[in-house]
């Protein structure tokens, strides 16, 4: 309510940060482990008889893979900024306004790997071994760097650890308790990626003998290790998550409302189901290196953007309904704040900076409300539909379910007056041709209201609560 | 139209619509984070004149028929995937200090923008795209690369003209609520600002100043190199191109007095006026002096002052900018009132890490510059000796 | 009696003794005499060249097919065709993963869908119909006809509104067929509404009799290649035999198709997590049909021609629809020159409008 709210119809402000992010994790993921990859390699190849050979097939590695982390990575990357200050601009400003050196180191970073990636390849062939070795390793170092740097951001959101508003501790948030395994994790994907990277320029090359073989064999313990290790530290990980997070994921492996698995259930298996498809194809192309064409090396690349995109989205997801931890929900709502019921009881279009003259209880007042506390994480009829979760409400059953939503672990408290809710109520209901309006919807709930007062008080009354 | 702008501008900070700024409030003063802005946003202006005046040259060699063009054409289309690869670089600490002093202005103004606002990305990609395929493609499949160059300056311009939307209706707040109620999810463009396409035109008025340099700087490295003609050759087109950004300019800054002429009003009346308009001058004639002294010439020094001219001109005019633009933003706002709560741990790791990664660059780059300008003679020698 | 001898030349092909594999060949080999077999299939090569990638459409379907046979078998230990939704909803909402696989079920079906339409037309347009290829292409166009009518059984089988709704309306167009048109319908539905005695048909349809069938022209249909060997289109024909390149079938083409399937079972997790199939509410027949009920979309071409011959002419329409898998069958007897002759180009050409007009009815039925 302090910004306005960006609405994309069909997919949501947040799915548009999605698609652009789990890209650029696969780019930003390769780049890093590429650089590992070619430091290594160059290493290799000087032991090599057949050097020469290894060092043409690493200069067409380096080409594909300059033009590919340069143009995709660095947009996308950018996109990512882009996007999230439309998604989300309040939480956008307090991370610029808690990290902004953080972020101005990362870009010294940037433009670190950038140049020594061009003075890399550019130099290819002129410069000394030696150089090449030292560029390579600096571009592996600076680049990993920049990911360390963004890993205390990214994890900080999750868990904050230590920080408070109150306290705003920057080295508490920054190495926060998801810190260190996911560094770890994430460092172990980069060297999957590189290696199955190189698997793929493998295979232009034309010989296809005991040389390949060499190379796939090399490109393999890139892959299979990590691998590997990467669900022991997955288990890690799962001990630093919210315990929402937690009791969803384990409660979420049956249905729940509409037939449908908790989404974040399905992601979490989609990523672990990858990484295993992964770590399978890479063990069939050590048992027939010969066997793998470019293609089906690109659909072991392909594997991992769908690993990415499970594990991703189930980190994202885990944070719901925050988007800093414990301190700012998704929909500008400050956790502080919840506590105020004055504050939260009173008329939320009076607080919200950005809306529109409504006249109250219509059909437009409860639009507005919508916009402006929902849009941020539903779309109407698309993403996360808000039309499909209220099929089956009644007004007077919405009304009730307003208030105490925040129950399911999933969603914030509900902020306005009882009129701000009814109009919701109203608007919601009015999707499916239902034309009970607000007026009647908060009668009927007075109505009910003075009954349970009337009644005997003790116990409270059952049907004021939630759905059951 | 003018005066009715100026104070409602100065009204508008008491207008409940803009939000409230980042309760965090800053790490370090505003002065620094000023001074680390404008440093770095001069950086990426010229990045993108390089790009933007080198594409528009590369254009014109491709319908030309002499030689010499032909090979200045060359030079750009090899350098032009790297100009975009900086400009895109050097745009990012810039974004990140509006966010961090202006943060409340520009995410509204973003939102407002909405689905423009994110077309920036794949528009970039796209033109990031055509320039790598010229690059690596050009003489393999050269038909209608004039046309991939084409699309792809298009595109830049493209970019350009949405942050110019953003940035001006960042600092347009009595807008908002109009453009708000007609598009209350975002998805409109800065309308009825009078100042859009005269502001685009003056951060491009320094694209042939550039593009005329990098020729300058290529024309000394030729002489030093033994071909003195050819070197002599590139400095003289390399100081031709770079007078056309003076008319331009010219032009721009008229088309800006025009559509806003209280804007400069209120920037000669700033305290600092005389002082950046100062600098500015001097900067400017200082590049055009010395772009034309280094006309052949082998010395380094001759293109080194000439760039740090531009530097200094655009240095001054983004200065100035951003104190007319606090100046406008009215009483209400004020960058010395927003807490600082200091960070001098993090901000001492940037500065080392800064420092030491320039240095690391510097580093690098003279030892491998050699390797670099051996491929480069290999191939003039080998395109001069099939001439 | 002893053991078989094993053949000379099947001695020096098999690997040496002193490995597990020699060592199993020879004790298959001594039981049973297939060499001749065994070293057919160890000759079978696989053309490479830049259409190569097509090859990999058959191995596509055998896995997805798989794929529906694993899940397809795990659905049924819930299932019960008397309590069709009641028992789907268990699946979806109790079992462990019972979603998840479910929904790759779903998924993996479209997906069979839309590969078996990508290999008829990539062998169309490679023109690997032609003789001796012709009963290939007869039981391949067979295993199309099967997958279609399995995707149609398997859709009702949820008993929820969609389901419910879309069979009822494709069973009425069967009924609009003419003499046999409502005889088939009834047939179809067990009466001349769509009931639970519906589901025991096409549940029976569903797990029993077409899986019988589709097993046996898989396994023709494999055979008749395994025996003729991968059809060359005319162009690597023409290619001078130095720039003739093979890759044996056995074991390098097989391996070099395991990560497309690795691929594919990735992209099938990823449609189930991301586009999780939903359980409508429970089908109720007396309710009036949702508002622009369609079929599933490998029906929706057919379906929106069928809506341009409303009424009297709806006759000419079934015609029409009909003379298109006509011509699909007779097409091996009508185009068989090698290399092909101008008929060979007309058909080509013909063969882009089918796709075309297939590509834009679909889209057509789509959005409106």
């Amino acid at each position: 309510m302090n910004y306005p709210v960006w609405d994309v119809p069909f997919l949501g402000g947040g799915l548009v940060v999605a698609i652009i992010a789990i890209i650029h994790i696969l780019i930003s993921h390769l780049a890093i482990g590429g650089g590992a990859f070619l430091f290594v390699a160059e290493f290799w190849a000087k032991k090599q008889s057949n050097g020469n050979l290894i060092r043409e097939w690493l200069h067409r590695y380096t080409k594909y893979f300059l033009i590919y982390t340069t143009i995709f990575g660095a947009i996308t990357g950018v996109g990512i900024w882009f996007s999230i200050q439309l998604a989300n601009p309040e939480a956008t400003s307090l991370l610029i306004h808690q990290f902004v050196f953080v972020w101005a180191t990362e870009w010294v970073m940037f433009l670190g790997e950038l140049t020594v990636l061009y003075l890399y390849f550019y130099g290819w062939g002129k410069n000394s071994q030696n150089m090449q070795i030292l560029l390579a390793g600096a571009y592996f170092v600076i680049a990993w760097f920049s990911l360390f740097l963004i890993n205390g951001i990214l994890t900080f959101m999750l868990t904050p650890g230590g920080w408070s508003l109150t306290d705003t501790d920057i080295a508490a948030g920054f190495f926060n308790p998801g810190f260190l395994p996911s560094l770890f994790i994430r460092t172990l994907v980069m060297f999957i990626l590189g290696g199955i990277f190189g698997i793929i320029v493998a295979t232009r090359v034309k010989e296809n003998g005991e040389f390949r073989k060499k190379i796939i064999y090399f490109c393999a313990k890139w892959v299979i290790p990590a691998a590997i290790i990467i669900p022991f530290l997955l288990l890690w990980f799962w001990t630093t998550l919210p315990d929402n997070a937690v009791t969803l994921v384990k409660g979420g492996t049956v249905g729940v409302a509409g037939g449908k698995l908790e989404a974040i259930t399905r992601y979490f298996w989609l990523a672990i189901i990858s990484g295993g498809l992964i770590l399978i194809s890479v063990i069939v192309a050590v048992i027939r290196p010969q066997a793998i064409s470019t293609g089906g090396a690109i659909a072991i690349f392909l594997i991992a953007q769908f690993g990415i995109m499970g594990g991703e989205f189930f980190r994202e997801m885990s944070r719901k309904p925050f988007v800093i931890y414990d301190t700012l929900y998704s929909n500008g709502l400050w956790k502080k704040n919840t506590a105020d019921e004055n504050y939260m009881k009173s008329s939320y279009l009076e607080k919200a900076r950005w809306d529109t003259p409504v006249e109250p209880l219509s059909l437009h007042h409860g639009e507005t409300i919508f916009r402006l506390q929902c849009v941020g994480c539903h779309t109407r009829d698309g993403y996360r539909s808000i039309n499909t979760r209220t099929a089956d409400w009644s007004g007077e059953f919405g009304y009730r379910w307003l208030s105490t939503m925040h129950e399911t672990g999933v969603m914030p408290p509900f902020q306005g007056s009882d009129e701000d809710r009814a109009a919701l109520s109203a608007y919601l209901i009015s999707a499916h041709d239902k034309t009970t309006t607000a007026r009647e919807i908060l009668d009927s709930a007075r109505k009910e209201e003075t009954k349970d007062t009337l009644s005997v008080p003790a116990v409270p009354a059952e049907n004021n609560g939630g759905a059951k | 139209m003018s005066s009715i702008v100026i104070t409602s501008l100065s009204a508008a900070i008491g207008l409940d619509i803009i939000p409230a700024p980042d309760p965090l409030g800053y790490p370090v003063p505003a002065w620094i984070l000023q001074a680390l802005s404008y440093f770095t946003l001069t950086l990426h202006l010229l990045a993108m004149n390089f790009t933007i005046g080198g594409s528009v040259i590369l254009l014109w060699s491709m319908f030309s028929k002499k030689p010499d063009n032909k090979d200045i054409g060359r030079f750009f289309g090899a350098g032009l995937p790297l100009g975009v690869s900086y400009i895109v670089t050097l745009g990012i600490p810039p974004l990140l200090f509006v966010q961090v002093l202006y943060g409340q202005f520009f995410y509204s103004s973003s939102v407002l923008l909405g689905s423009f606002w994110i077309q920036v990305i794949p528009v970039l990609l796209l033109a990031y795209t055509g320039y790598y395929y010229h690059k690596f493609l050009r003489d393999t499949r050269p038909r209608l690369q004039w046309l991939v160059i084409l699309a792809s300056l298009i595109l830049l311009l493209y970019v350009g003209y949405i942050y110019v939307n953003n940035l001006t209706l960042a600092m347009s707040p009595e807008k908002w609520s109009g453009l708000y109620k007609a598009y209350p999810g975002g998805g409109t463009l800065h309308h009825g600002e009078p100042t859009i396409h005269s502001r685009l035109l003056l951060f491009l008025s320094g694209a042939f100043a550039v593009a005329g340099i990098a020729l300058i700087w290529r024309g000394a490295k030729f002489i030093k190199w033994g071909w003195q003609e050819l070197g002599r050759k590139s400095q003289q087109k390399g100081f031709k191109i770079f007078l056309i950004s003076i008319p331009i300019w010219i032009i721009a800054a008229i088309g800006v007095y025009f559509s806003r002429p209280d804007e400069i009003s209120t920037m000669l009346s700033l305290d600092n006026s005389k002082l950046l308009l100062g600098i500015g001058i001097v900067s400017a004639v200082f590049a055009t002096l010395f772009a034309f002294l280094a006309v052949g010439k082998r010395g380094l020094i001759f293109p080194l002052i000439s760039s740090l001219g531009v530097f200094g001109a655009v240095l001054s005019m983004v200065i100035f900018r951003d104190t007319v633009r606090i100046k406008e933003l009215g009483p209400g706002f004020d960058l010395s009132a927003i807490p600082v709560n200091y960070q001098w741990g993090m901000f001492i790791i940037f500065v080392v890490t800064l420092v030491v990664g320039l240095a690391f660059l510097i580093f690098t780059f003279v030892k491998v510059f050699p390797a670099l300008a051996e491929k480069s003679r290999e191939r003039l020698n080998k395109e001069t000796a099939a001439v | 009696m002893d053991k078989y001898e094993i053949p000379p030349d099947a001695e020096s092909r098999l690997p040496s003794n002193d490995k597990v594999t020699g060592r199993a060949a020879r004790f298959l080999l001594g039981r049973y005499k297939i060499w001749p077999i065994i070293s057919h299939l160890l000759d079978k090569t696989v053309p490479h060249y830049r259409h190569s990638y097509w090859y990999n459409m058959g191995g596509i379907l055998l896995f997805l097919f798989s794929v529906q046979v694993i899940t397809g078998i795990l659905l049924m230990i819930y299932y019960r065709p008397a309590e069709p939704w009641l028992s789907v909803q268990r699946i979806v909402m109790e079992v462990p993963f019972g979603n998840i696989i479910r929904s790759v079920h779903h998924w993996s079906a479209n997906l069979m869908v839309l590969t078996i339409f990508l290999h008829m037309f990539s062998t169309f347009f490679m023109k690997a119909y032609r003789p001796p290829r012709e009963f290939t292409w007869l039981t391949g166009l067979g295993l199309a006809a099967l997958t279609l009518l399995f995707g149609f059984s398997g859709y009702l089988l949820p008993w929820d509104d969609l389901s419910f709704f879309a069979t009822r309306v494709g069973i009425s167009e069967i009924d609009k067929a003419p003499f046999i048109g409502g005889w088939l319908g009834d047939l179809a539905r067990g009466g001349p509404d769509v009931t639970l005695d519906t589901i025991g048909r096409f549940y029976v349809l569903h797990v029993t009799v077409l899986p019988l069938l589709i097993l046996g022209l898989i396994s023709a249909h494999l055979l008749f290649i395994q025996i003729q060997g991968m059809s060359e289109t005319d162009s690597f024909t023409a290619l001078p035999p130095e720039k003739k390149k093979y890759s044996k079938f056995f074991s390098d083409y097989l391996f070099g198709e395991i990560p497309v399937w690795l691929a594919l079972s990735a992209l099938l997790i990823a449609l189930a997590a991301a586009f999780p199939r939903e359980l409508m509410p429970e089908a109720d027949p007396f309710a009036s049909a949702p508002e622009g009920i369609k079929p599933e979309w490998y029906f929706l071409s057919q379906f929106q021609l069928l809506k341009l011959f409303p009424g009297s002419i709806e006759l000419l329409g079934l015609v029409i629809l009909g003379l298109v898998p006509l011509s699909f069958l007779v097409l091996p007897f009508i185009d068989r020159s090698i290399p092909a002759d101008s008929r060979g180009r007309v058909i080509l050409k013909l063969g882009i409008v089918a796709v075309l007009g297939l590509t834009a009815f679909t889209i057509w039925g789509w959005l409106s």
